[in-house]
């Protein structure tokens, strides 16, 4: 890694689901879960990626991992754009970019043993160095797990150590790039701490970079260096945690922050957006948010937002004036 | 204001294959008339059973409720005969289910069954239960109320239902309406406007139990706080004492774990250990295996609820050390 150069850069990624109706299966339109984002992660940094269910946050993690095929746009991981890579060279390279899911069920097959699950990817990489037993029993120790663990399957762990298991095995091939969606929404409030811990104590170690997908607020805040707001498929708002969080510009960003309830918040009555997300299948002309936006002009409703730029910060809104940043930084070939 | 509810040393079990499973363990607390309560607790601690057995809904078998009662306006719910239970359901006391689709039929149109659920419990015409419906759809923010009536529930998302099921449960206009986590499957903004809508029957003198796991409803919804863990009440207090200065180890910990929106950061103060299974509780107090303050009394003996001012209480034996009597 070089320089100043991103370790994920995504440019105006399209990730669109077919919808088929009737005897003939006819294409009667696309869902539009992701539209048009760019985005970018840097060596070592954690991206936190917030919005309301349905926005399209797991999708736009699945497409970065490789697990749904965009329609347009490209996704460059270490400099490299990952579609213009042979089959064997695609393999190599999603070794360093690993997911964990939600639902840990998800990334653990139920009837492989901990011990399996955890040094299957080193074999097929050819990385397993000494025996699979020592390996496995190292990983589990970096997420405070005892060696016993490795010859049980997954069922006979609480959410927290499946949580935890599938977090060694993402990380047994030591990987730049961690997409995590909503890793601790699943579990219980007093056990999500020991795992936020866990992620940074292993982002630490590694140096890793985390994607870090949640609906929750002061989690992504707590853990991320940069936030960005998705709605209805595409990115709203975006820049370092501090200033998204502390003097949030879009009318959207503010809504989410308002109606966040933690101790220290005020109490009682929140201020409320009226109605709930569009659908993405028939999603509204110009800014996809005008119909909730207490804010929303003529123009609002007609044309999408520009994006609105410094060098940290962006964010589309019609109530800021357009503005692209000095010369982008030029990307290593 | 008095007690509306008192819940006297509830016990409920379950019959289960690997033996009797104690899902609340002679549980008391009251609930005032025209206050929002919230009832917190982790993932099986309890909070849903305790809520079932004041409709008396617990599945049975399995379930049983061996002890306890409750008492609403005087009369124990325990005790009642079926049809005037019958009676305070849905009128007196009605119930937001955790699962939306619990409550609605999937053969019946959304409309149908808020008339069906009015002419039930009052004497009111099809037309004027009709327009009363659509009105009570428009107040839990359901767009397009008046077309809306004619869907199905499967036709609406998650958050609709879930209005759909508040209206039915609040158009009756009942004294008391027990939520179980409303909110938990809807977004922030969705929330709120939910929220919102309790704190308005607060207002008309409805009184409220919320039930949920996240502590920062609690703290911008209720005025009084009552803590599970692992089926017994560990603490109950006004909640802004509660949140200032916790008294039980399980609530300081579960305060000091959360992070938050303003201060980023550091290492969290996360509570080690798991909740322990039902049917392994620890002896003693059920916090004993976790507790960072443990100390030799709390792993034989169950400490007793102790009782500070301010209507406070901790069932905690540093409270007891500290001089306070139960
Ligand atoms: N395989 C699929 N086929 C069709 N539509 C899909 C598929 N996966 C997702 N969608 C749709 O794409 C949109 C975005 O979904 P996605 O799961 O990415 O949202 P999300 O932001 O992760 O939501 P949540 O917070 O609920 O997890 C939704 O409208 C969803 O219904
Ligand atoms: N029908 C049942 N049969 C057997 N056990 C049950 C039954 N219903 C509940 N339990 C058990 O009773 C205990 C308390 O469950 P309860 O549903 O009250 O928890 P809760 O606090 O509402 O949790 P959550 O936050 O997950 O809703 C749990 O251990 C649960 O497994
Ligand atoms: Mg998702
Ligand atoms: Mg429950």
């Amino acid at each position: 890694m070089t320089g100043n150069a991103p370790l994920l850069e995504i440019r105006d990624l399209r990730t669109w689901f077919p919808v088929r109706r009737g005897l003939l299966n006819r294409l009667v339109g696309h869902v539009k879960a992701v539209d048009g984002v760019s985005l970018h992660v840097m060596g070592g940094e954690t991206l936190g990626l917030v919005g309301e269910s349905g926005c399209g946050k797991t999708t736009l993690g699945r497409s970065i991992a490789g697990l749904e095929r965009p329609r347009s746009g490209q996704i460059l991981f270490q400099g490299t754009d990952m579609k213009v890579l042979s089959r064997a060279e695609r393999k190599r390279a999603a070794r360093h970019l690993q997911m964990i899911f939600q639902d840990p069920a998800a990334s653990l097959n139920p009837r492989l043993t901990v011990l399996d699950a955890l040094t299957e990817g080193l074999q097929e990489h050819g990385l397993l160095e000494g025996s699979r037993e020592a390996e496995g029993a190292r990983l589990l120790a970096e997420v405070g797990l005892p060696p016993e663990a490795l010859y049980r399957y997954p069922f006979e762990f609480s959410g927290g150590q499946r949580q935890r298991i599938s977090l060694a095995r993402a990380i047994s091939l030591r990987p730049a790039l961690v997409v995590c969606d909503e890793p601790v929404s699943s579990l219980d409030v007093s056990v999500q701490a020991q795992v936020i811990n866990l992620l940074m104590d292993l982002r630490e170690k590694h140096r890793l970079s985390y994607l870090f997908i949640s609906h929750d607020l002061s989690v992504v805040r707590h853990l991320s260096d940069r936030i960005a707001v998705m709605y209805l498929g595409r990115i709203v708002e975006e820049g370092p945690a501090e200033t998204v969080m502390g003097s949030p510009l879009h009318p959207y960003t503010q809504a989410l922050l308002a109606a966040v309830l933690a101790p220290g918040q005020p109490r009682g009555r929140k201020l409320v957006l009226p109605g709930e997300p569009p659908s993405p299948l028939n999603p509204p002309s110009g800014c996809p948010f005008h119909a909730r936006c207490p804010k929303a002009m003529d123009q609002c409703r007609l044309d999408y937002p520009p994006a609105s730029a410094t060098e940290t910060r962006r964010v589309h809104c019609h109530l800021y004036p357009p503005r692209v940043p000095d010369p982008a930084p030029l990307l290593a070939p | 204001m008095g007690a509306l509810l008192q819940i006297q040393d509830l016990t409920v079990a379950f019959e289960t294959d690997e033996g009797r499973l104690c899902a609340a363990d002679r549980v008391s607390f009251d609930i005032e008339e025209g206050e929002v309560l919230g009832l917190v607790g982790e993932s099986g601690c309890g909070k849903t059973v305790t809520a079932l057995s004041i409709l008396r809904l617990i599945p049975s078998p399995p379930g049983r409720i061996e002890s306890g009662s409750i008492l609403f306006r005087g009369r124990d719910l325990l005790a009642l005969p079926a049809s005037e239970l019958r009676r305070v359901r849905g009128q007196a006391i009605s119930m937001v289910f955790q699962d939306p689709m619990t409550a609605l039929s999937p053969l019946h149109r959304v409309g149908d069954q808020l008339v069906e659920t009015l002419q039930l419990h009052q004497k009111i015409g099809r037309r004027a239960a009709r327009s009363l419906a659509v009105e009570w759809l428009k107040k839990v923010g359901i767009p397009a109320a008046a077309e809306r009536m004619d869907a199905w529930p499967h036709q609406l998302s998650g958050g609709m239902r879930q209005r759909v099921m508040l209206a039915m449960a609040l158009m009756l206009e009942p004294a008391l309406i027990i939520a179980d986590e409303p909110t938990t499957a809807l977004d922030v903004t969705i929330q709120a406007q939910i929220f919102n809508l309790l704190l308005d029957m607060k207002d008309r003198s409805t009184s409220v139990l919320l039930i949920t796991h996240d502590m920062g409803a609690v703290w911008a919804m209720c005025s009084r706080v009552v803590v599970m863990y692992a089926s017994r009440v560990v603490e109950a207090g006004p909640a802004e004492a509660l949140f200032r200065a916790p008294l039980h180890p399980y609530t300081q910990g579960l305060l000091r774990s959360m992070p938050s929106v303003q201060a980023p950061g550091g290492r969290l103060e996360a509570i080690p250990g798991q909740v322990p299974s039902p049917l392994n509780y620890p002896t003693g107090c059920h916090f004993s295996d976790r507790c960072p303050k443990v100390f030799g009394r709390c792993r034989v003996a169950e400490p007793p609820l102790y009782t500070r001012g301010e209507g406070r209480g901790a069932a905690c034996f540093l409270l007891d050390e500290a001089g306070i009597g139960p």
